[in-house]
């Protein structure tokens, strides 16, 4: 049901086509790749310095790079679609598959938390001393999401379990 | 060839290979500490072209030795995937390219960071056009690395030189 959801998606936008076409699918993943590195380089990196890995930069000042790592989701999320739609069975029964969107709502939670209880103090704090204390446990938090994310990504093409092998699979 | 065949038959080619572990851990390493060595490396350059304006230049420094770091681990989870597949990889001209594009950008790292993260200087670090030129270079220079490194993965013609012998 879903699957057919999804193929008809990609079948009626012209995803499905350019996926199959010869560089369709390295295409995509170049630009997942790269998504991947503007959203580490920059989030990433703002998390470790709250966790004091380059003091001395004023954490109001680093968070502006912060939209290039928002952009950066947007062409992981775009060419992530357009893997999930042309192939929907590899992904969608495929428990790495369903870690990674797990760890991927989990990091958006821990940001919503983050921008509504901990930003502000974050923006304030002198530019020499790492973030407060219940900053840096989200910052942990993210980085282990990101990069359960990105080894959760990696896994997807090794282990495909049989059809249906999960019943909120169906 | 013979020589790419023989490094394929070693025991730690081998292991890497048909392991799963082996082959899988170097691939994830590579991918985690890729996004750390692209990521930092974007981010400085788009810095130096004008976006957050209000992050002092030559602070910018500061998270290159983290990106070093980083870049050993690449290397090496890149030499274990190379072993585990030197054919693969060496006869395929985009391997080189890819290559190529990594070592010139470091180079361009490297000489910003000798010029601009200069954390003697007082005051703010003026940022001319030529500056500007190779930080654009270097941005193109590290999404180039990436697409090569992806369509390496599609575009060999040999997958072991093995199977020749």
């Amino acid at each position: 049901m879903i699957i057919d959801v999804l193929l008809w998606f990609s079948h009626s936008t012209g995803i499905y086509e350019f996926m199959n076409s010869a560089w369709g699918w390295p295409i995509a993943e170049s630009v997942h790749f790269l998504g991947m590195c503007l959203l580490i380089g920059t989030v990433g990196v703002f998390d470790l310095r709250m966790l004091g890995v380059g003091s001395g930069i004023p954490m109001a000042e680093l968070h502006k790079l912060v939209p290039i790592g928002v952009f950066g989701f947007l062409l992981n999320f775009t060419s992530g679609v357009m893997f999930l739609t042309s192939a929907p069975d590899q992904y969608l029964y495929n428990p790495a598959f369903q870690t990674k969107i797990l760890f991927m709502l989990l990091a958006g939670l821990n940001m919503m938390v983050f921008y509504r209880r901990a930003m502000a103090e974050v923006k304030t704090t002198n530019s020499l001393l790492k973030a407060p204390a219940n900053a840096r446990v989200m910052a942990i938090v993210s980085l282990c999401c990101w990069a359960t994310v990105i080894i959760g990504g990696r896994l997807i093409t090794y282990y495909r379990p049989p059809y249906h092998w999960c019943w909120w699979c169906l | 060839m013979y020589l790419l065949a023989r490094i394929e038959e070693t025991a730690f080619s081998t292991w890497i290979r048909e392991s799963g572990w082996g082959f899988f851990t170097s691939l994830t390493l590579h991918s985690l500490a890729l996004a750390l060595v692209v990521g930092i490396n974007l981010a400085t350059n788009f810095r130096l072209l004008g976006v957050a304006k209000g992050i002092p230049i030559r602070l910018m420094g500061r998270f290159l030795p983290l990106m070093w770091f980083a870049l050993v681990v690449v290397v090496l989870s890149g030499t274990a995937l190379l072993i585990a597949y030197p054919a693969k990889a060496l006869t395929n001209i985009l391997f080189y390219l890819k290559i190529s594009a990594i070592i010139a950008a470091l180079m361009i790292t490297r000489h910003f960071s000798r010029t601009l993260f200069n954390e003697a200087v007082t005051g703010e670090v003026a940022v001319d056009y030529r500056v500007k030129t190779l930080a654009a270079i270097a941005l193109i220079l590290w999404i180039s690395s990436i697409g090569a490194g992806r369509f390496l993965a599609y575009t060999n013609s040999i997958l072991l030189a093995s199977s020749f012998y």
